[in-house]
């Protein structure tokens, strides 16, 4: 797992400026951090949630607890933003988890923390979208889709289930996710 | 971490399964926030995987079990069709080489079932009498007597029919069938003539089995009056109220196709109008009553009423036609030639051809055989379905005529 050097020096470079300027009160800092993170830290969320209201809740007080932190300069390694995001998500979203408890407070301004109504209507097209491509996906297409990504079984076991080899489940799995993927890229603008 | 790598591993979505190792899901993590690619692909398959989950009892509803049994039932169901078919093909097939006409151009076909018993050793052993045949004792009109040949049917272990005068099988169209294809009629009542009181209406061909090849059985072997004797054996000729009825001139009943009697068509003679009683003024009435009696094999009484339809009106040559083959299943070939000679005056080719064909199997039992094959020729040069086995009688007795000649 390696990215390339002259990215990560860059990204490094961006974060550290960054931190710095919410460290010395910039808002638009503060915005650019938000717009930077929230989104990845939207997706880790969903994923380990499978909650998408707890996820944006979850987001919020992750990118409040950074806010707070950087304001503070809490930071320690300025350059590593990132995993410091990524550290505070997961801790919160463990702590979610374990106590399962919602905390819908929001002390940040309305204004910027609110839910993105660009990003809805998109993620509302983008649920339309993957609903039509996977009902017009061939049945046991569907099937291996469902027994793969929600029941969580191996495709050896799926090509089981349905008396299909492992060679043919994988092969019509990766096919409807790209042909459903295709469709997806057309309504990602970011 | 490159993006491409991570989707051929598979990482995302075991990622949302939550099947990572602690380090590699918190490097993925760490990717994830800070790749736009990732974080669509990881949205995209949640999307699906919620899409998924909401449809998921619907989605499981859809067996493949039972798909998979549905689609083998129907291959199963058209392979079974198939195999039937070309059962019944074949089976069609069979049954029209059984049928097939045995080929004009070839004298002798030989077949197992109906080879002489001379030519199985074990019915060589056995008595005439052992075989159930009645050997024919009397001569007539100089043609010796001669083995029948209803011995070949026990031969073949079919239960010969009785002669009765009155035979309730009506003549059918596979008998006139039969009686085209040529060859049948040679040998099926050569026996027959042999008997001069008994009706010929003997029909072998019910009797025999389907696939049992019909053989004339003129062999080389056989002195020359009984070749000719085989080759003037008669048959009844299949009368169809629309055939050759409906070829009857004007005056003959060209009408009578459309108002066949009804005893006729039944096979039941007898059920119509009585002689001498109500309808019977015409010739007319007098032939559809008497083919009624020759369809149900009646010929005695069917002679009768066809000799008064020729009185009323010598000219109607089906009348004339039919009454000499009664005559000549009578066994009385003098007064049939004399009403066959009426009925050969007919200008319909088929009906002419008819009488000429008779003509001649009468005067081949009155020993002419110079004359019968001169009507045989008649016959040859008139279109009909008798024209094949006229070529064949006539290649017969030239045969015959040559053997006389060597001896």
């Amino acid at each position: 797992m390696q990215g390339e050097p002259a990215i990560t020096s860059a990204a490094s470079e961006r974060t550290l400026s960054l931190a710095q300027r919410i460290f010395e009160g910039d808002p638009s800092a503060e915005q650019e951090l938000v717009t930077t993170y929230r989104r990845g830290v939207l997706v880790i969320a969903s994923a380990r949630t499978r909650d998408r209201e707890a996820a944006l809740d979850l987001t919020q007080d992750v990118l409040v607890a950074v806010l707070k932190a950087l304001r503070e300069g809490k930071l320690r390694q300025p350059d590593k933003l990132s995993a410091f995001v990524n550290g505070v998500a997961r801790n919160l979203i463990n702590n979610y988890l374990a106590s399962r408890v919602r905390r819908a407070e929001c002390e940040l301004d309305d204004e910027c923390y609110t839910t993105d109504p660009v990003e809805e209507l998109e993620t509302s097209e983008r649920k339309r979208l993957v609903r039509s491509e996977l009902a017009a996906l061939d049945v046991v297409d569907q099937q291996i889709l469902l027994l793969s990504m929600v029941d969580g079984h191996s495709l050896a076991e799926v090509g089981l289930r349905l008396n299909l080899s492992h060679q043919a489940v994988r092969a019509r799995k990766s096919r409807a996710i790209k042909k459903i993927a295709k469709k997806f890229s057309r309504t990602s603008h970011r | 971490m490159e993006c491409q790598e991570l989707d051929r591993s598979g990482i995302p979505e075991k990622y949302l399964n939550g099947q990572l190792d602690p380090a590699t899901q918190d490097e993925f993590e760490l990717h994830v926030l800070e790749c736009p690619s990732c974080q669509r692909t990881l949205e995209l398959l949640q999307t699906v995987r919620d899409d998924l989950a909401a449809h998921a009892h619907e989605i499981r509803a859809y067996s493949p079990a039972p798909r998979r049994y549905f689609r083998w039932a129907w291959i199963a169901i058209t392979g079974l069709i198939v195999v039937a078919g070309g059962i019944g093909f074949r089976q069609v097939l069979v049954h029209q080489r059984a049928r097939a006409p045995v080929a004009q151009n070839v004298p002798v076909v030989s077949s197992p079932a109906v080879q002489s018993p001379s030519a199985d050793p074990g019915l060589a052993s056995r008595s005439t009498d052992d075989l159930g045949v009645k050997v024919a004792t009397a001569d007539r009109g100089g043609l010796p007597a001669r083995l029948p040949h209803a011995s070949d049917e026990t031969a073949a272990g079919i239960k010969t029919q009785p002669r009765n005068t009155t035979d309730d099988r009506p003549l059918s169209a596979r008998d006139y069938t039969n009686y085209s294809n040529g060859g049948s009629s040679l040998h099926d009542s050569a026996q027959d003539m042999q008997h001069n009181s008994e009706p010929l209406a003997q029909s072998t061909a019910e009797a025999k089995p389907e696939n049992a090849t019909v053989t004339p059985s003129v062999s080389s072997s056989d002195s020359i009056p009984d070749q000719i004797a085989k080759l003037a054996t008669v048959r009844p000729f299949p009368y169809t109220f629309a055939g050759v009825a409906s070829s009857q001139p004007s005056g003959g009943g060209s009408t009578r196709a459309q108002r066949q009697p009804q005893s006729a068509l039944s096979g039941n003679p007898g059920s119509g109008v009585k002689p001498g009683t109500n309808g019977f003024n015409t010739a007319q009435d007098y032939f559809r009553e008497g083919m009624s009696a020759y369809v149900g094999r009646d010929y005695e009484t069917a002679a009768s009423l066809l000799t008064q339809a020729v009185m009323l009106e010598p000219d109607f040559s089906e009348a004339n036609l039919y009454l000499g083959i009664c005559k000549l299943l009578r066994g009385s070939p003098s007064e049939a030639a004399s009403a066959l000679q009426n009925a050969a005056q007919e200008k319909k080719p088929q009906l002419a051809q008819a009488a000429h064909f008779f003509l001649a199997k009468a005067y081949l039992q009155l020993g002419k055989p110079a004359d019968a094959e001169n009507e045989f020729r008649l016959a040859a040069a008139l279109p009909g379905r008798l024209a094949g086995e006229s070529n064949q009688l006539i290649h017969r007795l030239d045969d015959i005529g040559g053997e006389s000649g060597r001896k």
